[in-house]
């Protein structure tokens, strides 16, 4: 179906703001890293990027599609196949149609969703391995779910085949992007381990806290431009919206990291006696990750009680997941994506007025993340790190720093940051 | 050949798939009633035990290698 003019101006416009969102992600992953590492971690970012895109144009938009392809019938329901389109954008007409904004959206949203596991390495987990593990994950893994989401899949005809609501509903990419990242996240750091010195041999945490929080504070800050022109794409391509619609979902995505951001403070306030900025950070990434699920569709007061359950609950998690579940993720990739990304998927359900059915669809979404989702990519990347590419740097390599280890020059070069740093060198 | 299987590692994703197919069940083969919210959920309960155990199973493995615990 072709957009009108406005509506593929303003898509255009919106496709040139999103890279604000991946910049700011590894801005902000960058921060929470050590020093040593923290060239490794932004260069990191860029060629993730350009692994997923790259991978994404080759296979996956043939993989994922788009709605109005070839189709068959189960039942009552009417699935689009998978893999319908040709490889190499090939048969995509540029002509105003939608499916050539969703492929061009589609190749950042993918970069999104590669950066996301990199944070969780951070400090341990080679950039080949990395890049290895993207392949997989652009290649195969994002498109079959973008697929069943947004390519007229299976989940998003939960509605018309079995009577839940609209089918499962993810407008701006939290379940895709969020969730999806937040799993491989958490695979990665049970695969690669944590770091060294991470626990003491009682099992306590020794933390290990990031290096420039002002990389963090102002990866916030792009996230969000980024995040707009995120949300806003979604509602454009996968929920129809126009016009003055989509200002609702703009102040959604504002109001929801608002939200996030100042119980994300508070709660810290109120435990740790100061607020803690790195939370906080993430509180507001917490928020935005929440929009990207309820923007399009609940009203600003929902869209401010979803953020702020998220903010509330952020330190919990982050906490519950480092301690309990000895999970050592520095950028809280998994807390932040995964976690917070699951609860804007049911907050989806529960507040917006869509048809009655609609939250079991979005459990249904659910279940199938943590349930199919969470042990098909760990058994992937546990593949790989097992006969293709070891995930986790050496000894020598992690007390160096990923910096010196695999680029040969640290980001600080004039600067001793560290004792150890020097030790034995 | 013997394959040895630490029934710990695997009880996790085992759990998670079973979790998810109960709630494809509940979807598929029951109608809008009661009963499929109590099937969805039970799926979901399945799973969060299948998180617990996967969780479990890994922290184990990263124990007593380098960087882990010991």
């Amino acid at each position: 179906m072709p957009l009108s003019d406005p509506a593929a101006v303003l898509c255009i416009l919106l496709i040139c703001i999103l890279p604000l969102a991946l910049a700011g992600l590894a801005l902000l992953n960058t921060g929470l890293s050590r020093a040593r590492s923290a060239a490794h971690l932004l260069l990191g970012a860029v060629c993730l990027t350009a692994v997923a895109a790259v991978l994404y144009y080759a296979f996956g938009f043939a993989w994922q599609g788009y709605p109005g392809g070839p189709s068959y019938a189960l039942g009552s329901a009417n699935w689009d196949w998978i893999g319908a389109q040709k490889f190499f954008f090939h048969g995509l007409h540029w002509n105003g149609a939608s499916g050539g904004y969703i492929a061009a959206y589609q190749l950042f949203a993918v970069a999104l969703a590669a950066i996301i596991p990199w944070g969780a390495g951070a400090d341990r987990w080679r950039l080949s391995a990395a890049a290895v593990s993207t392949v997989v994950l652009a290649g195969l893994i994002y498109p079959i779910f973008a697929h069943w989401v947004w390519g007229g899949g299976w989940l998003s005809h939960l509605g018309i085949g079995f009577g839940l609501g609209t089918g499962f509903v993810d407008p701006g990419g939290a379940a895709t992007i969020q969730v999806i990242g937040g799993i491989a996240a958490l695979s990665v750091v049970w695969i690669a381990g944590p770091r060294s010195g991470k626990f003491a041999p009682g099992g306590a945490t020794r933390p290990i806290p990031g290096h420039n929080i002002i990389y963090v504070l102002l990866g916030c800050l792009m996230a969000l431009v980024g995040w707009l022109a995120l949300n806003t794409l979604g509602a454009v391509l996968f929920a129809g919206m126009t016009g003055a619609a989509l200002l609702v979902v703009e102040i959604n995505t504002l109001l929801c990291a608002a939200a996030a951001l100042l119980l994300s403070v508070f709660v810290t306030r109120v435990r740790f006696g100061k607020p803690d900025a790195a939370l906080a950070a993430n509180g507001w990434i917490a928020g935005l990750v929440v929009s990207s699920a309820v923007a399009a569709y609940v009203s600003p007061a929902f869209a401010i009680l979803s953020g702020a359950i998220a903010g509330a609950g952020l330190p919990f998690a982050v906490e519950f997941l480092e301690t309990a579940c000895g999970v050592d993720d520095p950028a809280a990739a998994v807390a932040v994506h995964g976690v917070c990304g699951l609860w804007g998927l049911f907050a989806l359900g529960i507040f917006s007025p869509l048809p009655a059915g609609q939250t079991l669809a979005q459990l249904v979404g659910i279940g199938t993340l943590v349930g199919l989702m969470l042990p098909v990519i760990y058994f992937i990347n546990w593949l790989l790190n097992r006969f293709v590419l070891r995930f986790r740097a050496d000894a020598e390599g992690e007390r160096v720093g990923m910096d010196l280890h695999e680029l040969g020059a640290g980001a600080y070069p004039e600067f001793a940051l560290r004792g150890d740093d020097l030790a034995g060198r | 050949m013997q394959i040895e299987v630490d029934p710990k590692k695997v009880a996790g994703p085992v759990l998670l798939l079973l979790g998810w197919i109960l709630i494809l069940v509940a979807v598929a083969a029951i109608g809008a009633t009661a009963g499929r919210w109590v099937l969805v959920i039970i799926g979901l309960l399945i799973e969060l035990a299948g998180l617990f155990f996967f969780g479990h199973g890994r922290r184990g493995a990263v124990a007593g290698e380098r960087g882990g615990r010991a």
